[in-house]
């Protein structure tokens, strides 16, 4: 990939989350606005159609009142004239019901004019009560006083009291009508153009994640075409060194068996140089592959059950002669005796070589370095212990990372390649185990590895399936 | 028990590598060599010498441009009287998934290169006495 595309990659990401976060948010509060609203607006019509069946009703009420009140008054006439007293409970009925149809006026919306409802109501008690008296007289066989049984004034007056009330009635319902109308049409208009906005963002913020998508595809494409060309470069490479290097290699090493006719001693010891280099760059080769196949996850892994202390001491005779040319000692502390874990025999023999090279690499001459074994939990625990000059704290983050090395004079003095701790803590890893650091008390490092041992056959069994 | 090993034939198209491996076969380990550059010339060797003495053994190179190592053995396979000779890979390919591909039979086993030189015949006599 070139870096236009990956510097783009980077552009493309940041400016992907901000407009996703600008269109999902602004779409969100046009959603809960339109939401708020709407409830708001609906419940306000609800109320004003509540409202409205409540003047209907006192309305109906009041023309009830009215309307029962002529009946009565007209039975009661007729019961004045007639003195019949069928005529009476034809009365005494059209006053009941003209009692219930002002009854049914308290629910009439008379916020605006209190007082002419208060005004109507007493006029229709005092007319209704007039009537009754004047009924109830003619019951006992008297005549009603002349003034006394005259409601036409009353019903003058409660007949203009009544218009005005139901001319406010109407304007009210009018208006509100006109109201709710209004308020009907702007929360649909609010409700459709919200909703077609919302849904115009969202389709938006589909397209640029579509967009983005498509995008990031191609990059990963990119980034796993580049992934496999490097292993394949790698690998290619590894190959065409270790073609020279053989000959390099094996001619030196004639030589220096003497099969090419003694040395001098100068000689030899160049020649020695020589070796000692060209195995170095074997072993480099080597770890880049390593390192290389660690970093793809394309290790593969052979795994058997094998004794780990068994393994140690192994790799504790190999590394014999290593330690001898730096003068130092390994010493095993054998506290487990055996050890069973599910690993790579030679991966993990590899690892232990490293750790005790790179502790023997380190060590003081004279010194010794010490190994031990030992059950921690389910697992167990291979620690290589030097005396050293230990890992100072600000490299260690740093230590297990790739060519990560104390400095450069550093690694030219001991020969390293800077992969060989990453590598190791990548198999480990591999095989589910951990491995770490930690400085050792009185000066100098521990390195040590965690693996789950293995103890039932049975359980041996399974694991060598699924490995 | 086989008769020790004596003469192997040596398939190597890197001319450096030869000469190593050539004198190292035959100055440190007293083996008889001969030694073609590629897969025909040494099918070519193999058919002239077939009714002198064959080799006992066949050091083969994996990588060689025209006819790689594994191409040869099935050349090699394909004639009958070399049928039953027994050969051991070298190769600068080390990966395992590169040396299972080499495992089959009649493949004794697999020297990676770069070799001790010093050690090579040791080696090839061990394997040549383990079959």
């Amino acid at each position: 990939v070139d870096p236009r595309r990956s510097s783009s990659f980077l552009a493309l990401r940041f400016g992907f989350r901000a407009k996703i976060d600008f269109i999902l948010g602004l779409g969100l509060a046009i959603l809960v606005a339109v939401g708020l609203y709407s409830y708001r607006s609906i419940d306000a019509l609800v109320q004003s159609g509540r409202d409205e069946g409540a003047a209907l009703a006192g309305q109906a009420g009041l023309e009830q009142a009215l309307g029962a009140l002529r009946q009565a008054e007209s039975a009661q006439r007729k019961y004045l004239l007639s003195g019949n007293p069928d005529d009476l409970a034809a009365y005494r009925q059209a006053a009941a019901e003209a009692r219930a149809g002002r009854h049914a006026l308290r629910d009439f919306p008379a916020d605006d004019q209190p007082q002419v409802f208060a005004q109507l109501g007493q006029l229709l008690d005092t007319w209704l009560d007039r009537v009754d008296a004047a009924a109830e007289l003619r019951r006992q066989g008297r005549a009603p006083a002349k003034g006394q049984s005259d409601t036409a004034e009353l019903e003058r007056r409660a007949l203009q009291l009544a218009d005005a009330l139901r001319a406010g009635g109407r304007r009210a319902l009018r208006n509100s009508r006109a109201d709710t109308a209004y308020a009907a049409g702007v929360t649909a208009y609010f409700v459709l153009w919200g909703t077609a906005f919302a849904c115009a963002l969202l389709l938006w913020a589909m397209v640029v994640i579509h967009r983005y998508q498509a995008r990031r595809e191609e990059v990963e494409r990119g980034l796993r075409e580049v992934d496999r060309l490097k292993s394949e470069f790698i690998t290619t490479v590894s190959h065409e060194l270790r073609t020279p290097l053989t000959s390099v290699r094996g001619s030196l090493g004639l030589l220096a068996g003497g099969v090419a006719g003694p040395l001098s001693g100068r000689a030899g010891q160049l020649i020695g140089i020589a070796m000692d280099n060209c195995e170095r760059l074997v072993r480099l080769v080597n770890d880049i592959l390593d390192s290389e196949k660690i970093l793809a996850g394309k290790m593969p892994m052979k795994l058997e059950i094998l004794d780990l202390a068994e393994l140690t001491a192994r790799a504790l005779r190999e590394s014999e002669g290593y330690a001898s040319t730096h003068g130092v000692k390994l010493v095993m502390q054998d506290e487990a005796r055996s050890a069973r874990v599910s690993a790579d025999r030679d991966r993990l023999l590899q690892v232990l070589v490293n750790l005790l090279s790179n502790a023997c690499k380190y060590s003081p001459r004279g010194g010794s370095v010490e190994v031990r074994l030992e059950r921690v939990g389910p697992g167990v625990r291979v620690s290589v212990a030097d005396r050293g000059p230990g890992v100072p704290p600000e490299f260690q983050p740093r230590l297990f990372q790739r060519f990560s090395q104390l400095d450069s004079v550093d690694s030219r003095r001991k020969g390293g390649s800077g992969l060989g701790l990453s590598i190791c803590r990548g198999i480990v890893e591999r095989l589910g185990g951990h491995l770490g650091y930690r400085p050792r008390e009185g000066g100098g490092s521990v390195f040590f590895f965690e693996l789950a041992t293995v103890s039932q056959p049975a359980e041996v069994e399974t694991m060598e399936k699924t490995a | 028990m086989r008769p020790p090993l004596q003469n192997v034939l040596l398939v190597e198209d890197d001319a450096d590598i030869r000469t190593v491996a050539g004198m190292a076969l035959e100055m440190v380990g007293g083996l008889a060599v001969r030694a073609c550059d590629s897969g025909p010339a040494a099918l070519a060797a193999l058919d002239e010498a077939a009714h002198e003495q064959a080799p006992q053994l066949i050091l083969l190179d994996v990588m060689m441009p025209g006819m790689s190592g594994p191409e040869f053995l099935r050349e090699l396979r394909a004639r009958p009287q070399f049928v039953d000779i027994p050969v051991v890979f070298m190769t600068a390919k080390v990966q395992p998934e590169e040396l299972q591909a080499l495992r089959q039979p009649g493949v004794l086993d697999i020297i990676a290169k770069p070799f001790d030189p010093m050690r090579l015949a040791d080696e090839v006599q061990a394997i040549w006495s383990r079959q």
